[in-house]
């Protein structure tokens, strides 16, 4: 196989901000003293053993996907959030997305009710509902 | 779709699960969001191959520093203010006429930051990993550099506990030249070792472009 010496378009160091946000998400955990490097260098290499680059798929797309799953497991062995927990608040954010009218920011809180807004009502200054009494 | 306005699509599924690591972490009052931004920014813009040029500009210039950055480059390095993550224990290897360097790590990507900067994408690919054991001379061939059969070709393996830095053969026709002047001919690849330095003619021809 002949090597891909493509460097990155513009010469960034990341091709999306999500890789530079799991990067920089796991070098602060390491920098606070929350884990050895050798312990992250075991969990990362078996991940890029265990999953190793789709067809198709950039080097940096393939690293970062690793890398992100790599960091799942540490967080988890380290217990500080099982990955179930992880996976739901993904959902969570996806939901948030949804609810989120085009052009505001993202907000987990979206996730439960649309923000306010998006279904505003003028004050009805009267009772939604009356349900007749027999008297 | 009539609701077009009414929802923001969400992202790729692994956007989302950053997300959720950055967001459960925070809450729990394990990282800080604004220092998130603040390390982007140092290993995006601030750290990078620049730094390992004045390592190696010092040493072509001093032997005195020279001597210290082969026996102590850890110390050595930080002397120039080079130090933190990936950069904790340091070896420099020193090409000479009749042995060629160069690194990778086999595992994942190990690879000093604080000199290089973070490692380019072919560092990380299984490819370079697994080829530039198997076939040292083929790898540099790939990246245009045929070396003669005498020269003893070695591979570090850099790894979680250490990270290795070449120190390139000082280009000729720089005699005389102030350390200020080397740095501009020190390439991030020759501090791998799939590469060279500049020669000062390139330096010229780039100056003349």
């Amino acid at each position: 196989m002949m090597l891909d010496l493509t460097e990155t378009a513009d010469g960034r160091t990341f091709d999306h901000p999500w890789q530079a946000h799991a990067f920089s998400l796991t070098v602060q955990l390491y920098k606070d003293g929350r884990f050895a490097w050798e312990d992250w260098v075991r969990i990362f290499s078996a991940e890029i053993e265990a999953a190793p680059a789709l067809p198709g798929e950039s080097i940096n797309d393939a690293y970062y996907r690793q890398w992100v799953r790599a960091l799942e497991v540490l967080i988890s062995q380290l217990g500080f959030a099982p990955r179930d927990q992880l996976a739901a608040r993904a959902e969570e954010w996806r939901r948030a997305y949804r609810n989120t009218p085009h052009g505001h920011p993202i907000l987990l809180a979206n996730a439960v009710c649309a923000p306010s807004g998006t279904h505003y009502q003028a004050p009805l200054r009267a009772p939604i509902a009356v349900s007749a009494g027999t008297r | 779709m009539s609701h077009d306005h009414d929802h923001t699509d969400p992202p790729a599924d692994i956007e989302l699960r950053v997300k959720a690591l950055e967001s459960v972490l925070a809450e729990k009052g394990l990282i800080d969001t604004g220092a998130l931004d603040e390390l982007i920014d140092i290993y995006e813009n601030k750290i990078g191959p620049r730094n390992g040029a004045r390592v190696v500009a010092k040493a072509w210039t001093d032997p005195d520093y020279k001597q210290r950055l082969l026996s102590d480059a850890t110390a050595a390095i930080k002397e120039l203010g080079f130090s933190g993550v990936q950069g904790e224990d340091m070896v420099v290897v020193e090409n000479t006429p009749d042995v060629h360097n160069m690194i990778v790590c086999t595992l994942c990507s190990c690879y000093p930051w604080p000199t290089l900067g973070l490692p380019p994408a072919w560092f990380k690919s299984a490819p370079y990993r697994s080829r530039v054991v198997i076939d040292p001379r083929g790898v540099l061939k790939e990246f245009g550099i045929s070396l003669s059969d005498e020269k003893e070709v070695r591979v570090w393996d850099s790894s979680a506990e250490l990270r290795y830095l070449v120190l390139p053969e000082r280009p000729a026709g720089t005699d005389g030249w102030h350390e200020d002047r080397l740095v501009d001919l020190v390439t991030r690849d020759s501090m791998i070792g799939v590469g060279f330095p500049k020669s000062s003619a390139d330096l010229h021809q780039q100056a003349g472009a």
